[in-house]
């Protein structure tokens, strides 16, 4: 069975069910609007792009066990095995990456939320505030007094 | 490119648009450093990951205690308590003094004496491991260690709280309530059944608490349940919350209280090894505006024999009048008295059968607010106590005769003597007719009955009390010349032969003296409650022009060519007050003690003092080195003004 989603510029994908449903707000739209399919199910906040990828990584793991208790994306436990297929996939430019967070998100696909985090993580570990805000292009919105402030309260956190 | 990449920096701000759980995703991959470098990015990144930084506090044992008794820790603790929920401590005596209410200050300073970790007899806490007081914080309670802060009591579900208790119930030792709900009875019964370990508490009502514990009919069952081997107990009427329907803080009221009530307590059996109907309580504090029967104390106090320090706040004559023969006659193991009889009128001879009321010695005395009333006799009770005394800080113008000072400070009679408070001490002794009241520095450096001359051999003296670690002193009145009206200089130098370079020559001896007490941590010139009265004026340059009416404000110049130099063997100096000293601090002055002074946190005075705007160059030199010496908001108002 088939399932067509719309996304926010108006770009129509045709999935399988079952890799639709990997996102958990497909899914509950299925149960309610099941006399209702011939509509396309609209993803206001995703675009074609975005959403192109979701479903690709969608299909690829299409096959994964299922997992519904949000316990086990619990952050305190460990984070899901990155195969080789995922590293490949997050081989993107970090712009995308951090749309594909807010898409994965907003369609709540929690395995890739929980890829995107890893590598949005990956990305400014090691770094220091300076290059974070380079790289993300932040202003320095910081008095030299809050700036001192932070500087300081953080030795309280070290462990 | 461009476009996209502004686009993108649009997108990464919005970082706090990831739901909670993404951050947290995030911040897990993350070791602690990353996410205080993200902390730092911006506001919006420092709103995000602060939380997750505060969400674990290590409270270390290896750290110096210093570190936690900081003020700016405190204001961070404060300001992010509600997001721990993970609390680590493996040293309760970095804590004890740290997680207690400022209003306990005293209490907090009594137990910062030694460290305490060893009492406790074991049963020290050391983990409070994933405390996830999740329902807590919602309730907006701030959890401060073993404290509850700032009950919101109309809020707070009883059964979460006594959850809480019972959690932490094999560990609690400390509690401190406040306000206490002195109407909610079944809290009182969770407080007495499930806290084994419970060492000390404090319960600070917002209404007369005895009063209301009576009423309540549970209390008869709290005091019977109360614990046996709760060593501090607090009762105290807290004046201070604005909020509740405020009582006049100094009504008289009685204690409502049968006598007998107490003498008929006994304690439950078997707890522990005290013998029946006696409590274990070590230190009391009696505050607010609370009086209370004679008897009823009497009975009380029979029931600890092992009172060591008792703190009394406001009590009412009648109470104070016999209070010197109860203690006499059932705590003879008392070594600690504090006094804070604001409203009492108790004279001279009552305060001196109170000061003698204990046999071992006073380790620890202090009193405050009692007006004059700290005459003769009382220093003459006291004075038998000196060869125990470790602390000792005396009342806002108790008239001390020199004698005494001399004793403690060069007498060699107080060897123990750590903590010394004489700022409020009214050197009556000696009135000049020009109005110059001669000073403590006078007092200590000259013989006392001699006139201060240029001859008197100043350095005869050396100060013997090295061990102490807190001084507070006032010293002015130094005739400094340079700063004298021409008239007062005309007449000092009738009077005293005084040269010009007296008063520089004075101020080198007195640095030279308190130079010598290498173990000082905290050194205080000033006085904050005794601001000085709108005397000055100040000239085009900005110097204060002093007004020969207010001699006084001839204080100390800590400056390098007043012989600042002599103090550079306190090494251990945490904490300057300068408040109302005319310092005439200036960048010199503080690399020097940038230089000399490692371990120096905090220079209270030296941008908020009364009388002289900060010198130019050491706000710029504040600015420059950023130490924290001195709170930030101050800095940030001088810089503004001075256009730096």
């Amino acid at each position: 069975m088939k399932v067509t989603l719309e996304s926010s510029d108006g770009q129509v994908f045709t999935v399988d069910k079952e890799v639709a449903e990997l996102s958990v707000i497909i899914k509950e739209m299925l149960v309610i609007e099941q006399a209702n399919q011939d509509h396309p199910i609209p993803l206001l906040n995703v675009g074609a792009v975005e959403l192109a990828k979701v479903i690709e990584y969608c299909e690829h793991h299409r096959n994964d066990p299922t997992i519904d208790d949000d316990e086990d994306y619990d952050s305190r436990k460990k984070p899901i095995e990155m195969d080789d297929w995922d590293k490949q996939f997050t081989i993107v430019n970090k712009e995308m990456m951090f749309e594909l967070i807010l898409a994965a998100n907003s369609m709540q696909v929690k395995p890739l939320l929980h890829l995107g985090c890893r590598y949005a993580a990956d990305i400014v570990k090691r770094m220091s505030p300076t290059e974070i805000r380079d790289l993300f292009q932040i202003d320095d919105d910081f008095t030299p007094e809050e700036q001192d402030k932070i500087e300081w309260e953080k030795q309280w956190t070290k462990l | 490119m461009d476009s996209s990449s502004t686009s993108t920096g649009t997108k990464f701000r919005s970082i706090d648009y990831l739901p909670e759980h993404a951050l947290e995703a995030i911040c897990n991959s993350l070791s602690r450093s990353d996410i205080s470098a993200c902390a730092r990015v911006s506001k919006t990144w420092s709103w995000v990951f602060t939380k997750a930084l505060w969400k674990e506090l290590h409270v270390n044992g290896r750290r110096p205690e210093s570190d936690y008794k900081n003020r700016r820790f405190k204001e961070a603790l404060v300001k992010n308590g509600h997001l721990i929920r993970t609390l680590k401590m493996d040293h309760y005596g970095t804590l004890e003094s740290f997680f207690v209410d400022n209003r306990l200050a005293e209490t907090s300073q009594t137990s910062s004496t030694g460290p305490r970790a060893g009492d406790s007899k074991g049963v020290v806490c050391t983990q409070l491991e994933r405390l996830e007081m999740v329902d807590i914080t919602e309730f907006n309670v701030m959890f401060h260690g073993f404290t509850i802060y700032d009950l919101p009591l109309r809020n707070v579900d009883e059964n979460l709280l006594v959850r809480f208790l019972q959690k932490t119930s094999s560990t609690l030792h400390t509690l401190l309530l406040t306000p206490f709900p002195c109407n909610r009875a079944n809290f009182l019964r969770v407080i007495s059944d499930c806290l084994p370990v419970l060492k000390s508490v404090h319960l600070i009502s917002t209404e007369p608490i005895m009063e209301a514990l009576v009423k309540s009919d549970d209390f008869e069952r709290f005091l019977e349940h109360f614990p046996p081997q709760v060593e501090e107990l607090t009762l105290r009427v807290s004046i201070f919350d604005d909020a509740a329907p405020s009582h006049p803080p100094h009504a008289t009221k009685h204690f409502p209280l049968k006598p007998e009530f107490f003498a008929d307590y006994n304690t439950s059996a078997g707890t522990t090894t005290a013998t029946s109907g006696t409590l274990a309580v070590k230190k009391l504090v009696l505050g607010g505006d609370m009086s209370c029967d004679p008897d009823m104390l009497n009975a009380f106090l029979r029931r600890c024999p092992d009172l060591e320090c008792i703190t009394l706040e406001d009590l009412c004559l009648e109470t104070f009048r016999p209070l010197a023969s109860v203690l006499r006659k059932n705590c003879s193991k008392l070594k600690e008295l504090s006094i804070g009889a604001m409203t009492s009128p108790t004279d001279d001879l009552q305060l001196s059968l109170l000061i003698g009321a204990s046999s071992a010695g006073w380790k620890r005395f202090t009193i405050h607010g009692v007006r004059r009333n700290f005459g003769p006799n009382s220093t003459i009770a006291l004075r038998k106590h000196f060869k125990t005394l470790e602390w000792l800080e005396l009342p806002k113008g108790a008239c001390m005769p020199s004698q005494i000072i001399r004793d403690l400070l060069v007498g060699g009679h107080a060897p123990e003597l750590r903590y010394l408070d004489l700022m409020n001490v009214i050197h009556g002794v000696f009135h000049f007719h020009t109005g110059l009241e001669l000073n403590a520095v006078h007092l200590l450096v000259s013989p006392p009955t001699a006139t201060p001359r240029r001859n008197v051999p100043l350095r005869a003296l050396p100060w013997t009390c090295l061990n102490l670690v807190y001084l507070r002193i006032k010293i002015h009145n130094i005739p400094r010349t340079e700063l004298l009206t021409p008239t007062l200089r005309r007449t000092s130098n009738m009077l005293f032969g005084v040269s010009l370079d007296y008063g520089t020559e004075l101020q080198r001896v007195i640095l030279g003296q308190i130079g010598r007490l290498v173990h000082l941590e905290e050194l205080a010139f000033g006085n904050k409650e005794d601001q000085l009265p709108e005397c000055l004026q100040y000239d085009s340059d900005g110097d204060a022009i002093f007004d020969e009416r207010y001699p006084q404000c001839n204080s100390l110049s800590l400056t390098l060519e007043h012989g600042l130099h002599a103090l550079a063997p306190l090494k251990k100096l945490r904490v300057l007050d300068i408040t109302c000293v005319t310092h005439k601090i200036a960048n010199r002055e503080l690399s020097w003690m940038k230089l000399n002074w490692p371990k120096l946190e905090r220079i209270d005075g030296l941008l908020n003092l009364v009388m002289i705007p900060p010198a130019e160059s050491a706000v710029q030199w504040l600015k420059h080195n950023r130490l924290g010496w001195v709170p930030d908001q101050e800095l940030k108002a001088w810089c503004k003004l001075y256009n730096l």
